[in-house]
């Protein structure tokens, strides 16, 4: 039986998969300096918007999964080709992840242990959980994210006391076209990434108040992000946010409690890594899911560790430099993941307002309604 | 070292998970598993592996251009 998803669970989770990676490189931070608060808010609400348009279309088929409201919209082979976009999609964004992942452990903890054997390890715990079940998922995640919350928080506040000026002042120092590409960043990386959670709409319970609880959970990532980046900013100063790598976790190292608690971030970076992993495993969930359905598959549970692999395989063969998760994230992603991210949602909500205002069935998809209606005018 | 394990226990369980499943007669759901077996152990083989195209790869050659373009046009120097 599965089990559903009640509102205050889908915030913690969105939370939870938004905000676990959002803090590690501050790109759009380092792009904007002191106006990145333009660009989360113009992250979030167009995050917000494409998961309005993608409800608005679940809303004419509540109940149905969204690969079938994919099919019943677009008929089964188009929709086919769309899902495997979002396959593809999901590859990219896990890859990135993994090697940002391995990155950060390799770069503050482990310097020795090579890349190959800490993705294995990542994969095959991120596959074990995902095999567990989304019920499983969301029952975690509240009791993770209590203790990562009360980590943070202790940090937050330890670090808020090195901070001795405004740095988000003076305001509007950027020009118009550096923050449009700002906000293109913090679409694409983290608040846009929040799109896979359109396949799991269907497990919420109550879902007329979806939209409501999915704005909260973006807001409150939005806060967060913004907390990290102005610690950041105000302890570290920005001419070293923009120099390091991982900024926030410079500011992290930064805090001490004691002569003999040094090193405390370590034990934040480990709450930290659970935390993160949640991303990875929805995706490996939601992946799953989409490749069961492209296939027919009814036993998932056999495709739990080849798809794990497949995730380790892609992850271990891309970004081969450190250098390169940089350049991809952001010059490269930005572009690419436009498509599944605006292009499909879109047309998507533009069939289903042609197809209401058109009054054709629902149990047909539009473009084989198209089909039957040329071949009765023949 | 991993990538050759991971290759050979990607070839053992598809070889094994596909006549699992055809001998069940579910012979698409055999042949989806040796399918993404088949991929997993092509990406961790050892000489092949290196030059088989990955998402980045791909999209570093269809976007590259289009996104160095784009933030010339837009005026915009990164520190990468």
């Amino acid at each position: 039986m599965q089990e559903n998803i009640s509102p205050g669970i889908w915030i913690c989770l969105i939370f939870s998969y938004i905000s676990g990676f959002s803090t590690l490189f501050l790109q759009e931070a380092k792009l904007l300096g002191p106006d990145v608060w333009i660009a989360y808010i113009c992250g979030i609400a167009m995050s917000f918007g494409i998961l309005c348009s993608l409800y608005m279309v679940q809303r004419r088929y509540t109940g149905l999964p969204m690969p079938a409201v994919f099919d019943r919209l677009l008929g089964r082979s188009i929709a086919k080709v769309v899902l495997c976009v979002y396959l593809i999609y999901i590859l990219e964004i896990q890859g990135a992840a993994f090697q940002a992942l391995t990155s950060f452990y390799r770069t503050v903890v482990l310097p020795n242990t090579s890349p190959g054997q800490i993705i294995l390890l990542i994969a095959l715990t991120t596959a074990y959980a995902s095999s567990l079940g989304l019920g499983t998922i969301v029952r975690t995640v509240p009791v993770l994210l209590s203790f990562f919350l009360f980590a943070i928080l202790l940090i937050i506040f330890f670090i808020y006391k090195n901070v001795t000026f405004n740095p988000f002042l003076p305001l509007f120092q950027h020009r118009l076209s550096e923050i449009a590409y700002g906000s293109l960043l913090s679409f694409y990386f983290p608040f846009g990434k929040s799109i896979v959670f359109c396949f799991l709409f269907f497990r919420v319970k109550n879902s007329s108040r979806i939209i409501p609880y999915t704005l909260i959970a973006l807001a409150l990532s939005g806060l967060y992000l913004f907390a990290a980046t102005y610690l950041s900013f105000g302890s570290l100063g920005m001419n070293l946010v923009k120099s390091v790598t991982f900024p926030f976790f410079s500011a992290i190292q930064m805090v001490k409690f004691g002569e003999y608690l040094e090193r405390i971030e370590i034990t934040i970076i480990g709450i930290w890594t659970v935390f993160t992993l949640f991303e990875i495993i929805i995706l490996q969930y939601v992946f799953m899911q989409v490749f069961a359905y492209i296939f027919g598959i009814k036993h998932v549970r056999a495709f739990v560790l080849p798809v794990g692999l497949l995730f380790f395989a892609l992850s271990t063969r891309s970004f081969n430099h450190q250098d390169d998760i940089v350049y991809y994230n952001s010059r490269i992603a930005p572009f690419s993941t436009l498509l599944p991210t605006v292009a499909i949602p879109l047309l998507l909500l533009l069939i289903s307002f042609f197809k209401k205002a058109n009054g054709s069935g629902e149990d047909r998809p539009f473009l084989a309604n198209s089909d039957v209606s040329q071949r009765s005018r023949s | 070292m991993v990538n050759n394990a991971i290759c050979l226990v990607a070839i053992g369980y598809g070889i094994g998970a596909c006549i699992s499943f055809c001998r069940r007669f579910r012979f698409r759901e055999g042949m989806a598993i040796f399918v993404l077996c088949a991929v997993v152990a092509a990406y961790c083989a050892p000489i092949v592996g290196k030059s088989m195209p990955t998402v980045e790869s791909v999209y570093k050659w269809i976007y590259g251009p289009f996104s160095s373009f784009t933030l010339k046009q837009l005026g915009i120097k990164q520190e990468d």
